[in-house]
């Protein structure tokens, strides 16, 4: 309840508040004018949506997972909000793995490495990052959920005629076809589009990914214990803002890129995040609820060429990371984000591996306490044609000790910043070339 | 300077905090989406509701962080969701918190975080943090407001809980972790809220009406693995015998922190779908703070047996023609291999923003009551 005084005091201040408030609309103009404007959210349902993380290695890999090791697989939900409409899905898979020599998985058999020592087998041959996609088409009845794994896809789809199944909202079709390799690491991206393959007005798509890890079972007796893992977190959406002009809906324009070049791209979906905020716990934390953490962190280019992903090149942002501690001290780090990039934190300014990760700023003996605050910006470059935003996706390890298996983990999903004035560009058949 | 000349000082330096908030409200908030509920997991807000908080080994880790470029304080209430006797318990413990600029912070539920530089928790402390005791089960409610405890709307708060225990190899492990449900404040028609956004009256009521603070939302997602499915990923590799089973918290979207007195609603899940796209329903009460697993008598349609396949869908909302408040919450996955090992894992609901039928996702204005300063 307000006494007499405090509400007097209370209408002074919203006064001089409306005022400021008048002000601030001249310093906003430009906000106000895109004000109508969602921003991607993960949150929310899309017209388009990306998964940035989704990976495999299972029983059935190249190499397999062996009895006694650990097999990892990603469930993916998707689902039609739409509850009065069927709709029409493209979805990509994204392969960011790495072979021995340059190699596309989807026209022949590769060698998947890590390291050049990983090609010691194939004389002549290094460890060349590859990019590739797999594109699918699929129909989702009104208001449809499916779920399936990365590894198996999914064919037919329930509702599919083929199931002889009445569904009330019309037959479901296409298939979701499994991701190009096992192992694979890489992303799903999707778009709501027509019979004729075009992004249309509607934001009613939603995804979840689920990272599940178990134990294959040995022949022991007794059994050895096993760890099985889970870490769930949404799809970032991106609500759709108008139709655009592109003749195919190429490419989807996340925000708008600047208008009088030959590439101009005018919004037809949200513009990607301004900055990423990710609240973590430092590498090697040992927090209250028992064992020792570490944080894997995702980040995808919110451009991409999903037409020629071999050039890739042309969509590098570097990832520009402000880092404060619990004392307000505040340490920076940089990294380049080349198609896909997942790293521990602590990797991020170290040696790839656990050499040297307790001399990194990321490390918990470094920073002096055991949570911190991490703002990642997409640094602007110099192709027009490109907005340089990014997306992301952070999961915690949870171990006993350093060193040994993990026994639990989490994935959660970014805190979001503003938006990109610059919008990114997803194309879908041909890249521009560079002016 | 006389004591009158002082309050004024520094009342007008309250004013120009908070005036110089609302600037970095507008610049950094304003466009987000006005047309629906700007309610938000993923943006940094004015007021954060963790709805899962339990002191019941597992106990819950709560993060928050000050992404403003100014000192900002919180006002913090844990209220006790237990029933006894079947009546809502509704114990609350406030406490308050400062944060620098940029700073964040973290406790541990079941030890909360003395003021004390000394201790093993290094770091700024931002206040005394009251621990809950053993067999708490509720929720966290945390509303930015002025050093003298007025509500503003700075829109810098983002947060998230951990909720786990770690043993050893072969005992019992799982972890899960969400972020906090952000509640922006208006600020302005530039702000989150859009054209109807208003600044902050200051007063002990925040009303979530889209002028001083967004509406609620009028319906929540639900994507789903059906209770006692096997989870794919583990038939796949470890055999059969995995099991998956989801527990959903949620809590009613309105306080009354004045006058202690829990907030109830109904809440209907329809239409609930499953991968052949039949439309199953049901509907039950929320009695301040609800969370079970969905294998009681109210899930029937949403366990294997009853929905006949692995996936659904689900849309939450008040119960239709009640004038009840809509719920706020989370869902948290447990996944069990044959050989018993498991972890769980959060997600934060979607937001239905879809206002047509069927979907029906009206916005619906409700208020959080804090105790009066005054």
């Amino acid at each position: 309840m307000l006494t007499r005084n405090a509400k007097a005091r209370a209408s002074r201040s919203r006064s001089i508040g409306m005022v400021a408030a008048l002000v601030l609309i001249g310093w906003s103009a430009a906000a106000s004018a895109q004000g109508q404007i969602n921003v991607a959210a993960s949150d929310q349902t899309g017209g388009y949506v990306v998964l940035p993380k989704v990976v495999v290695h299972t029983t059935g890999g190249t190499p397999a997972i062996l009895p006694g090791g650990v097999a990892v697989d990603t469930i993916i939900q998707l689902s039609n909000t739409n509850e009065a409409t069927p709709i029409n899905v493209d979805c990509w898979w994204v392969d960011a793995n790495s072979h021995c020599g340059a190699c596309d998985p989807s026209t022949q058999d590769c060698i998947i490495c890590s390291s050049n020592a990983d090609c010691a087998a194939f004389p002549g041959l290094s460890c060349v990052q590859d990019w590739s996609v797999r594109d699918f088409t699929i129909t989702l009845t009104s208001g449809q959920p499916i779920g399936f794994l990365a590894s198996q896809g999914l064919s037919p789809l329930p509702c599919d005629p083929i199931f002889n199944q009445n569904c009330g909202g019309g037959d479901a079709g296409g298939s979701v076809l499994p991701v190009q390799e096992d192992p694979f690491r890489g992303e799903l991206k999707c778009v709501q589009v027509d019979v004729n393959d075009v992004p249309v007005l509607r934001s009613d798509l939603k995804a979840e990914a689920t990272i599940v890890r178990t134990t294959v079972p040995t022949l022991l007796v007794p059994p050895a214990p096993g760890v099985t893992t889970a870490a769930s977190y949404n799809a970032i959406g991106f609500g759709t803002v108008s139709l655009g002009s592109q003749a195919g809906g190429d490419p989807l324009c996340l925000g708008s890129l600047p208008t009088g070049s030959s590439d101009a791209c005018a919004a037809t979906y949200a513009p990607c995040p301004g900055v990423l905020i990710l609240n973590h716990f430092f590498e090697g934390a040992e927090p209250e609820i028992g064992g020792v953490v570490n944080t894997d962190l995702t980040l995808v280019p919110c451009s991409e060429n999903l037409g020629d992903p071999d050039v890739s090149e042309n969509f590098e942002v570097v990832a520009q990371m402000l880092i404060y501690n619990e004392f307000e001290q505040r340490f920076s780090s940089s990294t380049r984000v080349e198609c896909y990039r997942a790293t521990t934190l602590a990797d991020i300014d170290t040696r790839p591996g656990p050499t040297g990760d307790t001399s990194s700023i990321f490390a918990v003996g470094v920073q002096g306490t055991i949570t911190g605050q991490t703002r990642i910006r997409g640094v602007q470059g110099a192709d027009g044609n490109l907005g340089y935003g990014l997306l992301g996706v952070a999961c915690e390890n949870y171990r006993e000790v350093p060193g040994t298996d993990i026994l639990a983990t989490t994935a959660f999903n970014l805190h979001h910043s503003a938006f990109r004035l610059q919008g990114d560009a997803v194309y879908r058949t041909i890249f521009p070339p560079p002016p | 300077m006389s004591t009158e000349q002082g309050l004024r000082a520094g009342l007008l330096a309250g004013i120009m905090v908070r005036v110089m908030l609302m600037a970095g409200t507008i610049s950094a908030q304003g466009m987000v989406a006005g047309t629906a509920s700007a309610f938000t997991t993923e943006r940094p807000t004015s007021v954060l509701i963790f709805p899962k908080v339990v002191n019941t080994n597992p106990d819950t880790i709560i993060q928050i962080t000050n992404t403003g470029q100014m000192m900002t304080h919180a006002h913090c209430f844990y209220t006790d969701g237990r029933t006894v006797g079947g009546r809502a318990v509704w114990q609350v413990t406030d406490f308050e918190i400062t944060l620098t600029r940029q700073q964040p912070t973290h406790w541990s539920v079941a030890q909360g975080r003395a003021v004390n530089p000394n201790d093993s928790l290094d770091g700024l402390d931002p206040g005394l943090i009251p621990p809950v005791p053993l067999g708490f089960t509720g929720f966290l409610t945390c509303v930015e407001v002025a050093a003298d405890g007025t509500p503003v709307s700075a829109n810098s708060l983002k947060g998230e809980a951990t909720v786990g225990d770690i043993t050893f190899l072969g005992g019992s492990n799982a972890v899960s972790k969400y972020n906090a449900i952000g509640i922006p404040a208006c600020g302005s028609p530039q702000g989150p809220c859009g054209g109807t956004g208003e600044g902050n009256d200051g007063d002990n009521v925040l009303d979530l009406n889209n002028e001083e603070y967004a509406a609620c939302p009028g319906g929540l997602y639900l994507n789903f693995i059906a209770e006692g499915a096997a989870d794919p990923a583990i038939e796949a590799n470890s055999g059969p015998g995995s099991v998956v089973s989801t527990n959903l918290t949620l809590i009613p979207c309105g306080m009354d922190f004045e006058n202690l007195v829990p907030e109830t609603t109904a809440v209907t899940v329809d239409p609930i779908r499953n991968e052949f796209e039949e439309r199953l329903s049901t509907s039950f009460p929320v009695d301040c703070w609800f969370s079970s697993s969905l294998d009681g008598a109210n899930f029937v349609p949403m366990t294997l047996n009853g929905l006949g396949t692995t996936f659904g869908k689900a849309i939450l909302r008040p119960a239709l023609n009640s004038g009840r408040l809509p719920v706020l919450g989370v869902a948290n996955v447990l996944h069990t291999a044959a050989d018993t090992s498991s972890d769980t894992a959060a997600m934060n609901l979607h937001i239905c923003n879809e206002q047509s039928p069927p979907s029906s996702c009206v916005p619906v204005n409700s208020e959080i009551r804090l105790p009066s300063l005054h």
